[in-house]
């Protein structure tokens, strides 16, 4: 329910309410991993979600979530991106976060009930895919619902938490921004919060500023630029309750 | 009030039904397994009428609901309600209307319960058109994954606009959902019989999809060929939703939607069945039909009768050896290895 919750916040077409906290889209997609084997919907929402938004993930943090997964969630999520990109072409630039995960040593089927029975067992064998039997997963079908996704200006709207990645690219400098959003900060601190080097922190926030989005605080760090604080205040309400939600 | 008959209001938001009837008040959540409780407890007072104000929607799940119990259920205009109150002097400080001027509301001023063409359609009926006038477009929400209520919804309009007597079979996930058999959403219908051929339909199917915010395939026969699995006298076990306008609306019944999820056989449909529990003689009544699907997809057979003759779904069986295994022979049509035969 709460996979669903989070999908639907982002999108995801579920019957459900969408979850009032900002979601962490590449920590949802490797939590939808982990439950794949018992989760048939949520694999096939969020298989479509990174087909259809590739943009919005941040690769270098998808890279992170699969090298903290578990040999079996890894090599799902390896499919699944493998999946996404026979869908879109545009989702190649999510490979990269390919390189932390690795087909399964011992095959099996994807999903548990599959697994433990041996008829069910035999015909993924048989008939698997090979975008997933590349990774050792044996399921011989996945369906990508798009008309189950709702469209980038609702996704927009509803999860302001990805709005900076659409402006700036899902990036270093989204996560930067959305940093500073919740107030002034050092590089170090920054670095720290983005969970990247000090010096790809530095060179990112030197970027901002030359490009007047972030200002210095001469020596006392940096903070958004009074434009960009105007047009975050344009924000429908639900963005200020997300700002509430990150400041609690 | 007269003893012994209530009056009942509901104050509806996002997240919570705030009930009063009487001197009795209580909340429950807006969720599916709070409005059956709603519903448990009003039939236990049997109130003369229910009055819900309309919230943009967040009612239409309760009103569903309260209407198929055969409760006596009205979605009242807001404004009419306020002018209600601030007359009898029940808005002093606030412009809120609670459960209780709304259960006041119900008593001193008792809006008709308009009288519904078809038993069965109550329910939608009771969502789209009240005696107060709902707005009968229920928003631009986009129900991508449609509950029940808003497949009914759907369904309704789409029985306003078509001008043909016109009658469906509903296959699949949809088919579930209405018959009450699971409790999610679905993206869309599966029509599996349609006289006239659903084609026929496709420009109010569309218009629907555009007042609804739904898909464009939120009702489609995709599933047509699926024809063709089940047996030839699927029609006398449908299940009657209702006649919405022109439309009238059957479930597959249960035994062939048990059949349809067998073959279908992903995990999905799996699941499906977890829910259902098919019975041994449902299971037989599978059995009996694999002669005849081995005819035209023996492969699908095939997988049917080696899963049904190890257990019911949802069985879980030893870690299996399966590298080893064999699997038997494809058979075919008449060779005498089901249970039964077609």
């Amino acid at each position: 329910m709460r996979l669903a919750a989070e999908w639907a916040r982002v999108g995801g077409g579920f019957a459900v309410e969408p979850a009032d906290e900002p979601v962490d889209i590449e920590q949802l997609v490797g939590r939808t991993a982990t439950a794949a084997p018992g989760d048939y919907r949520a694999l096939a929402v969020a298989t479509t979600w990174l087909a259809k938004y590739p943009e919005l993930v941040n690769v270098r943090r998808l890279g992170n979530v699969a090298a903290e997964l578990d040999k079996l969630p890894a090599a799902i999520l390896g499919a699944m991106i493998d999946v996404a990109r026979e869908a879109n072409p545009a989702a190649e630039r999510l490979t990269s976060a390919q390189k932390y995960c690795r087909p399964l040593r011992n095959p099996r089927a994807l999903f548990d009930r599959t697994e433990s029975n041996t008829v069910l067992r035999r015909f993924a064998k048989e008939g698997a895919l090979p975008a997933f039997a590349a990774w050792g997963i044996w399921q011989d079908e996945l369906s990508l619902k798009f008309d189950a996704l709702r469209p980038i200006s609702w996704v927009l709207e509803n999860s302001p938490e990805l709005r900076l990645r659409a402006l700036y690219g899902p990036g270093l400098e989204a996560e930067v921004m959305l940093a500073l959003d919740r107030g002034p900060a050092t590089i170090a601190a920054l670095a720290r919060e983005v969970d990247a080097s000090y010096s790809a922190t530095h060179a990112t926030v030197s970027r901002l500023v030359g490009r007047g989005n972030v200002v210095s605080l001469d020596g006392q760090g940096v903070k958004l630029s009074a434009p960009v604080r105007q047009w975050i205040a344009e924000y429908p309400p639900i963005a200020r309750k997300h700002r509430a939600n990150l400041a609690s | 009030m007269s003893e012994g008959t209530a009056y009942a209001g509901i104050d509806v938001s996002k997240a919570e039904l705030e009930v009063a009837v009487g001197e009795q008040a209580w909340r429950v959540p807006n969720d599916m397994a709070g409005i059956e409780a709603l519903v448990d407890r009003l039939r236990e007072r049997s109130p003369e009428l229910v009055v819900l104000e309309a919230t943009g929607g967040h009612e239409t799940a309760a009103v569903a609901a309260l209407a198929e119990a055969g409760l006596p259920v009205v979605v009242a205009n807001p404004r009419q309600v306020r002018d209600f109150a601030r007359a009898t002097g029940q808005l002093a400080k606030t412009d809120r209307i609670d459960a209780r001027v709304l259960a006041l509301f119900a008593e001193r001023v008792r809006p008709e319960v308009r009288p519904l063409p078809d038993e069965d359609a109550q329910a939608l009926q009771a969502l789209l058109a009240s005696a107060h006038g709902v707005d009968p477009c229920i928003g631009k929400t986009l129900y991508l994954d449609m509950t029940r209520a808003e497949l009914l919804n759907a369904l309704q309009r789409l029985g306003s606009l078509i001008p043909d007597k016109t009658q469906i079979v509903i296959a699949g996930g949809a088919a579930l959902i209405l018959g009450g058999y699971v409790d999610r959403g679905t993206v869309d219908g599966d029509v599996v019989y349609s006289d006239p051929p659903l084609t026929q339909l496709r420009s109010s199917i569309v218009q629907v999809a555009r007042e609804m915010g739904l898909s464009d395939d939120w009702l489609n026969d995709g599933v047509k060929a699926f024809g063709d699995v089940l047996p030839e006298d699927f029609e006398q076990r449908t299940d009657r939703i209702g006649s919405f306008g022109n439309l009238r609306v059957l479930l597959l019944g249960r035994i062939d939607l048990i059949l349809s999820k067998f073959y279908g056989g992903r995990e999905v449909d799996f699941e499906d069945l977890d829910v259902m529990r098919p019975t041994d003689a449902e299971i037989e009544f599978v059995l009996n039909q694999l002669d005849r699907i081995a005819r035209f997809r023996p492969d699908k057979a095939l997988k049917m009768q080696l899963y049904l003759e190890q257990g019911r779904a949802g069985t879980v069986d030893a870690p299996p050896e399966v590298e080893e295994a064999e699997i038997p022979h494809q058979r075919r049509p008449g060779d005498g290895t089901n249970r039964g035969g077609s």
